[in-house]
């Protein structure tokens, strides 16, 4: 075969196709990124410690994450008092973004007794007009940064008991919680404000640890926006098991959707009054925060 | 963004490529007495006995024309139909095993990824596995769905297998082998064949519900009848045939009356042989099949069907001497495939949220794909058949759609060259250069489209010392572009949410990644040094570059490419028959994998494979064991589902399995009783609690054991 024959199969084959490549250059969007913190010690007592970010429509989550990321020790030295998360592959959209301190080998942990924390802190994670984390499609989003506290959040001092003087523009809860019940140090109190009912995600929601619970039980919360309300729902949660969701059988619970709503006013203090055993909800009247020594 | 290649590899191809054009036409005259190498005279398929492995057998898959194993530029393996059904192993992918350097990754019951030669996954797609020369569907990540594979053992002719990167001849899927399973053809397989066994699975240390528990396996098995006109030019045949692999997941409330894999096939084929040097071979296959698979624990329990349905149309055409010393191969195939997976999950209160209300989910992905394929090759044999320039063209379409309301598409056509020159006759040295040029356009409804541009060249340069020994040098470059599966959404399909909530998504499109590459250089020996032995022995070392894999645990799953590989290992096969009622094989394999930069030692391939087995026959007796073992595996799997809940970080302790079979010919021959008995493993799967993907052991947990009855080539009508 002359080498005109070969040169000319060589060239057939080359130009039967041509090889150049066109690939799109990566997305920018769809990313969320962030650093989460811990400076607790669940860690030391799991086999198999990992942060577990995800990024979800709603809190509590009626159903699965839109996206999430596992983040085991090996990966980054600084575990867990110091890890990165990147989310990937979100859709655009507006997200919570929320973390927890799982066990891997332990699937069957209480999810209540892991540490919990969410964007910008539990407090916002759980308010329904706060925390929001809008995905875009052209750009990620970063310096999502939030901490991880014990007892599913819950110890996060955004959540400790609120001054009575509502916070600027705001209006305060002074709840009364009454119960015959005595707690222990796994019982809990969970309550939560609903603007509209049914919905799975509440305007408003408190936590209260067994530890620092006794009855009659005030609960103060000094930045609800100003509003109808028209549920309230209030649960002696017994043993600390019904997560951030609905009590059962076991607890005492009271979820009350009076016939005229809850009015929130700006800059003023509303009384309430939850009876647990005659599963009750009263209003008590407006206090003026000036009457009661508020600047 | 587009560029021209300039990887390193594809000018060094390139220049062999140009030597090759340059070579002066002196060169020849060395081998000016050297013997016509043209197969039309001398290497029929035919005129061998494939069945005893100790003769040199005829290949094709190497280079698409047959020749000798010994001058094949590249490391293979052959194995026969009758050794296949001896060996007592009903699944096609456990057969695999005997391969040196082969890891049948067992993922669930019936699901297997085989790999070759340190690279293996749980989207395996490096390893091309053809039917008749033809792709399979690939709508299950473009890896064949081996649980419903459209072909009985008992009906293959024989296995060739193509270790090291086949992409030159084969395209994207091949970088690290080419598996070619070659059915039986009426014409040489006239008259009523047929196998059956059934039995039970016993699963004394069975972890859940099933404890101690016998699972009825209705085993698998086949029947075919050949008929062959009275010229022997014309065969019509046809088949039919089934598989169960009991699975070990209880079947509670959502069970399918069988659980674990079950399927069924059907087969039609016409085989025409005119003359010595055409003939025509049309193969049409139908396979349905319904699989369990179950996952479980405190947050999520799940039952995950899949339903799949194929037909399959192959037409081979080929046509020696169109001229003199030229041949022409014309394949083309068309498929469809259906693969519906229902999930219905039962979420027992979600993990930030303990008493979210019970709910039952119904999950479904029904997507259908069609593929159409055709290659056509003309081989010449020049210069008194010193020389075979082969030229090839190859097309391809595949569509796959109802992907959650999207579809995606991919195009591919390449043109191939390779030529094989004989250096010198004595000792005969051959020099193989191969180059092949594939563009593949991929699209994706509603995300837009990519294309990509390679080259595959390889380089081999073989050297027969005497007939029964060769020693080669291989040099190649593989490439493999992202499939559809790796470039494309996949949605949960039913949101819990209404929108304007997004779907959600268990993997989300990356049209950003680069194709995968492959370079490969490899020494190999093969040759007979006692009359009873025959060795095969190779050590390659290669480079993994841009691998396509989920670097990150979590979810939606995004492929990305990932950091090089590099890895070096040795292959050894050795097949011995001191006596004509005896034999046996080995087959060895050590790599190391490590990863560049880091110089971190990856455990995700079995850093030895060894596979060791042997027959013997006496009096109508048969009797045959194989035993395997896999070394420790440690990789990063991820597997994610909408709840949340991922599973990476497995770990598989060493596997041992070990298969027996005692067969004993009935009527004169014609028919064969057999049981055969094989441990069964708990891949991926912890004894606590049956997850699909627990960070999990292998511990065999319990056996199969089949009787059956076989019977071989009984002729009813046609002409024997």
């Amino acid at each position: 075969m002359t080498r005109g024959i070969r040169a000319a199969l060589v060239l057939l084959a080359a130009l039967s196709v041509y090889g150049c490549t066109d690939i799109p250059a990566p997305t920018a969007g769809g990313r969320i990124l962030g650093t989460i913190s811990y400076q607790g010690a669940a860690h030391k007592t799991m086999k198999r410690p990992a942060v577990r970010v995800m990024a979800v429509v709603d809190f509590p989550p009626s159903a699965g994450p839109l996206g999430f990321q596992i983040i085991e020790p090996g990966e980054q030295p600084g575990f867990p008092a110091q890890v990165s998360y990147e989310l990937m592959g979100i859709v655009p959209y507006a997200y919570k973004v929320v973390a927890q301190l799982v066990d891997l080998a332990n699937p069957n942990a209480a999810a209540t007794k892991l540490p919990l924390g969410g964007y910008s802190d539990f407090c916002s994670l759980l308010a329904l007009d706060q925390g929001w984390v809008q995905v875009r499609a052209d750009a990620p989003v970063t310096g999502v940064d939030f901490t991880l506290y014990d007892n599913a959040g819950t110890e996060d001092p955004c959540n400790a008991s609120a001054s009575v003087c509502p916070q600027p523009g705001k209006a305060t809860m002074n709840l009364i919680v009454q119960s015959s019940k005595t707690p222990t140090a796994s019982d809990r109190l969970i309550f939560a404000l609903f603007s509209t009912f049914p919905s799975t995600s509440p305007a408003r929601t408190r936590i209260v640890l067994g530890s620092q619970l006794g009855f009659p039980q005030t609960l103060l919360d000094d930045a609800i926006a100003p509003g109808l309300y028209s549920a309230m729902y209030v649960c002696f949660d017994v043993g600390g098991n019904s997560g951030t969701g609905l009590c059962t059988s076991e607890d005492a619970y009271v979820l009350a959707t009076p016939s005229l709503p809850m009015d929130f006013q700006a800059d003023k203090i509303l009384n309430l009054v939850v009876d647990l055993d005659a599963h009750t909800l009263s209003t008590q009247g407006l206090d003026d925060p000036s009457a009661l020594g508020c600047q | 963004m587009t560029m021209i290649s300039r990887n390193p590899s594809v000018v060094v191809g390139a220049m062999a490529i140009v030597l090759w054009v340059l070579a002066p036409s002196t060169a020849r005259g060395q081998i000016q007495d050297e013997e016509e190498l043209s197969p039309f005279t001398s290497l029929e398929i035919t005129d061998l006995d494939l069945g005893d492995l100790l003769r040199t057998p005829v290949v094709e898959s190497a280079t698409r024309r047959k020749q000798s194993l010994y001058e094949a530029p590249g490391a293979m393996d052959v194995y026969s139909g009758e050794e296949i059904v001896r060996s007592g192993l009903t699944s096609i992918a456990e057969i695999l095993r005997r391969i040196p350097g082969a890891y049948v990754m067992q993922v669930n019951a019936g699901r297997f990824n085989v790999g070759l030669r340190g690279v293996n996954g749980l989207a395996n797609n490096r390893v091309l596995v053809l039917v008749n020369g033809r792709r399979l569907s690939e709508v299950d990540h473009g890896s064949p769905s081996w649980q419903s594979f459209p072909i009985h053992v008992g009906e293959i002719d024989r296995i060739e297998v193509l270790r090291g990167p086949g992409t030159t001849l084969y395209g994207a899927d091949g970088i690290n082998g080419v598996i070619n399973i070659t059915t039986k053809h009426p014409l040489d397989h006239a008259g009523v064949e047929g196998l059956f066994a059934a039995g039970n699975t016993w699963l004394p240390d069975e972890p859940n519900d099933l404890r101690g528990a016998r699972v009825q396996n209705i085993g698998n098995g086949y029947a075919s009848y050949g008929w062959r006109s009275a010229s022997g030019k014309l065969g019509v045949g046809t088949s039919a045939g089934w598989n169960h692999t009991p699975d070990w997941v209880s079947s509670e409330a959502y069970a399918v009356q069988l659980h674990g894999d079950f399927g069924y096939h059907l087969g039609l084929s016409l085989d025409w042989r005119p003359d010595p040097n055409t003939s025509l071979f049309v193969d049409f296959r139908h396979v349905d099949s319904e699989g369990l698979r179950g996952a479980s624990d405190s947050l999520f329990t799940q039952r995950l069907f899949d339903y799949s349905t194929e037909q399959a149309l192959t037409v081979a055409y080929r046509k020696a001497q169109i001229l003199p010393n030229v041949s022409l191969s014309v394949n083309a195939d068309g498929r469809r495939a259906m693969e519906a997976t229902k999930l219905y999950t039962q979420p027992s209160g979600f993990g930030l949220s303990g008493a979210s209300p019970q709910q039952t989910i119904l999950i479904s992905e029904d997507p259908e794909n069609y593929r159409g394929h055709v290659v056509a090759q003309t081989d010449a044999w020049l210069l008194g058949g010193r020389e075979v320039v082969s030229l090839a063209a190859e097309s391809s379409y595949q569509r796959t759609s109802r992907l959650f309301g999207g579809s995606a598409s991919e195009l591919y056509y390449a043109g191939v060259i390779q030529n094989e020159t004989l250096l010198l006759r004595n000792p005969r040295l051959l020099l193989n250069l191969g180059l092949r040029a594939e563009q593949v356009n991929l699209e994706v409804s509603g995300k837009g489209q990519v294309r990509y541009g390679s080259y595959s060249p390889r380089a081999s340069l073989i050297a027969r010392l005497k007939d029964t020994h060769s020693v080669r040098l291989t040099w190649a470059t593989a490439y493999r572009t992202p499939s559809i599966w790796e470039v494309s959404d996949l949605a949960s399909g039913v949101s819990s949410y209404s929108p304007p909530v997004p779907l959600n998504y268990v993997m989300v499109s990356n049209l950003s990644l680069r194709p995968e590459e492959v370079q490969s250089l490899e020494l190999g020996y093969r040759g007979r040094p006692l009359r009873w032995l025959r060795v095969d022995a190779a050590a390659y070392y290669q480079e993994l570059k841009r691998s396509i894999e989920f670097l990150q645990a979590g979810m939606p799953l995004v492929y990305e490419n990932g950091p090089t590989r590099k890895q070096a290992g040795v292959e050894l096969g050795l097949m011995f028959r001191p006596l004509t009622i005896m034999g046996g094989h080995l087959s060895y394999s050590a790599s190391r994998s490590t990863e560049d930069g880091s110089g971190q030692v990856l455990h995700d391939y079995p850093t030895h494979l060894v596979q060791i087995g042997g027959d013997i026959g006496k009096g109508g007796f048969h009797f045959t064991a194989d035993f395997n073992y896999v070394s420790s595996t440690a990789f990063s799997l991820m597997q994610a589902d909408p709840s949340g809940i991922v599973h990476n970080s497995v770990h598989n302790s060493a596997q041992t399995l070990l298969n027996l079979r005692l067969g004993k010919d009935i009527l004169d021959g014609a028919a064969e009783i057999f049981a055969s008995g094989t441990n069964t493993l708990a891949f991926f799967r912890g004894r606590a609690d049956l997850v699909q993907f627990p960070s999990a052991t292998a511990d065999p947990i319990g056996a199969v054991i089949l009787l059956g009855i076989r019977v071989r080539g009984a002729v009813v009508g046609g002409t024997p």
